[in-house]
């Protein structure tokens, strides 16, 4: 092994050129000189300063990431007694099975870390849902993993990360995130149980009220205080808005104009579009509304950010109560004939069905989130 | 074959009992299908909805918007202090 720093080489071979040669006409240039004496060639053009990478050593960025952790478990026992081509035979679904799940959501495979994966999701397009983003994923590849027979322990975390390359610049660099919230995603997915997805608080509190979880008090190495991870036990189906501080009641101050358009408008059952920044009391005014009238029948649905190419994501909502109990109306039923029909959902499609006519779901999405 | 979901869908939604208010929140991430049926629900005049979104400019919002006549629209400001 060279002793020598690879980015000192680096930094000699740009000194060198600077000084030595034209590469005009090959002419020996002096240090200092910036035109060559022989054929006025401008000198160390291509290269004019030594880029300012070098000095710093840090040519990447402060990411506000979901970083997750998926692993095979017990992988060595179950493939100690194959060759090495059954044993990646075995492997391999399951790390194809990763990449399709993390690239739907949008993430991105960081690296493949044996039969496991290293997905990043906020670098480097970063979504408004990037941790809902990370655990949807990682329900799925619980799924998928299951479906080949194969249990994966997953680790979710969120916060600021390094993201830029590491290694050496000319010799083998790799484009990567760093940071403590990465080490402690590695940790959970250490810590998880077979079939098991623990995330990080900070992953909780962005996707609260989307999963069902359940604390789990760790003690993680490295790290002094004991801390508090969170098992994912499942998705929340038609979860209720996130807005605002939970438990925190205020009056609603300054839209009295605006709540009285829209009780006219439910007391008339006209439409309205409530148009507004986020943040700005859309959601609000509207709840406020539904309480002055306790006796209407409410149908909400939400649209999700992770959804939005789904077909019928949006309004699937409206159903999954409303419909559940009520007759079969497709084409070939006459309205109001008695049949159940049932509400299916799944990460990328949620659909109705009728038992009596399965050939005609009433909706069916087909494409995954994007 | 997405025509008739969305007609069953909106027969469904015309057999409500009423009096019946939809609300679409967050309509700027709707899917295509969804701006069709929450237009289609709209004109039914039996129901009274309630859409949220972001502002402009936004395709849902955008082609809702020109699917749909007679939608009031109140735009929310932010507040004087």
């Amino acid at each position: 092994m060279a002793g020598e720093p690879a980015g000192r080489k680096v930094l000699e071979r740009y000194a060198r050129r600077l000084m030595d040669t034209c590469e005009v006409c090959g002419a020996a240039g002096a240090a200092d000189a910036r035109f060559c004496a022989q054929c006025g060639a401008p000198l160390g053009q291509s290269h004019p300063v030594i880029p300012d990478d070098l000095l710093t050593g840090v040519r990447g960025e402060h990411r506000f990431v979901t970083v997750l952790f998926a692993d095979m478990t017990s992988s060595v026992a179950r493939t100690r007694d194959l060759d090495a081509e059954t044993a990646v035979g075995l492997v391999n679904p399951l790390l194809e099975a990763m990449v399709d799940v993390v690239v739907d959501y949008g993430g991105r495979i960081d690296r493949f870390l044996g039969d496991g994966v290293l997905a990043v999701f906020g670098a480097p397009t970063s979504h408004e849902d990037d941790p809902v983003r990370a655990i949807r994923a990682a329900v799925d590849l619980r799924d998928r993993a299951g479906a080949l027979n194969l249990d994966v322990t997953v680790g979710v975390n969120t916060g600021r990360v390094y993201f830029g390359p590491v290694g050496s610049s000319s010799l083998h660099e790799e484009l990567t995130v760093m940071g403590p919230t990465v080490n402690l995603a590695a940790r959970l997915q250490g810590a998880a149980g077979a079939g098991e997805i623990l995330i990080g608080e900070s992953t909780r509190t962005r996707a609260m009220s989307r999963f069902l979880v359940e604390p789990r008090v760790l003690t993680i190495k490295g790290i002094d205080e004991p801390v508090t991870a969170h098992l994912v036990k499942q998705a929340i189906l038609a979860p209720a808005s996130v807005r605002g501080i939970a438990g925190l009641h205020t009056e609603l101050a300054g839209r009295d104009s605006e709540l009285a358009t829209l009780v006219s408008i439910v007391s008339t059952r006209r439409c309205v579009l409530v148009v507004g920044e986020p943040g700005i009391g859309k959601s609000r005014l509207v709840s406020e509304t539904r309480a002055v009238f306790p006796d209407h029948r409410w149908l909400s649905a939400r649209c999700q950010d992770l959804t939005s190419s789904v077909p019928f994501a949006g309004i699937i909502d409206l159903f999954v109560a409303g419909w559940a109990n009520s007759p079969c109306l497709p084409r070939t039923s006459p309205p109001g004939s008695p049949a159940s029909v049932s509400v299916q959902t799944s990460s990328s499609s949620s659909f109705l069905r009728c038992r009596d006519c399965s050939v005609s779901p009433h909706l069916r999405a087909t494409s995954t989130p994007r | 074959m997405q025509r008739l979901q969305i007609d069953a869908v909106v027969r469904w939604s015309q057999a409500l009992a009423n009096p019946t208010v939809v609300f679409v929140d967050d309509l700027h991430w709707a899917d295509p299908l969804t701006i069709d049926v929450v237009a289609r629900l709209s004109a039914i005049e039996t129901i009274s909805v309630i859409i949220t979104s972001r502002p402009s400019p936004s395709l849902p919002l955008d082609t809702l918007i020109q699917l749909t006549s007679g939608l009031e629209r109140v735009e929310l400001e932010e507040l004087d202090n």
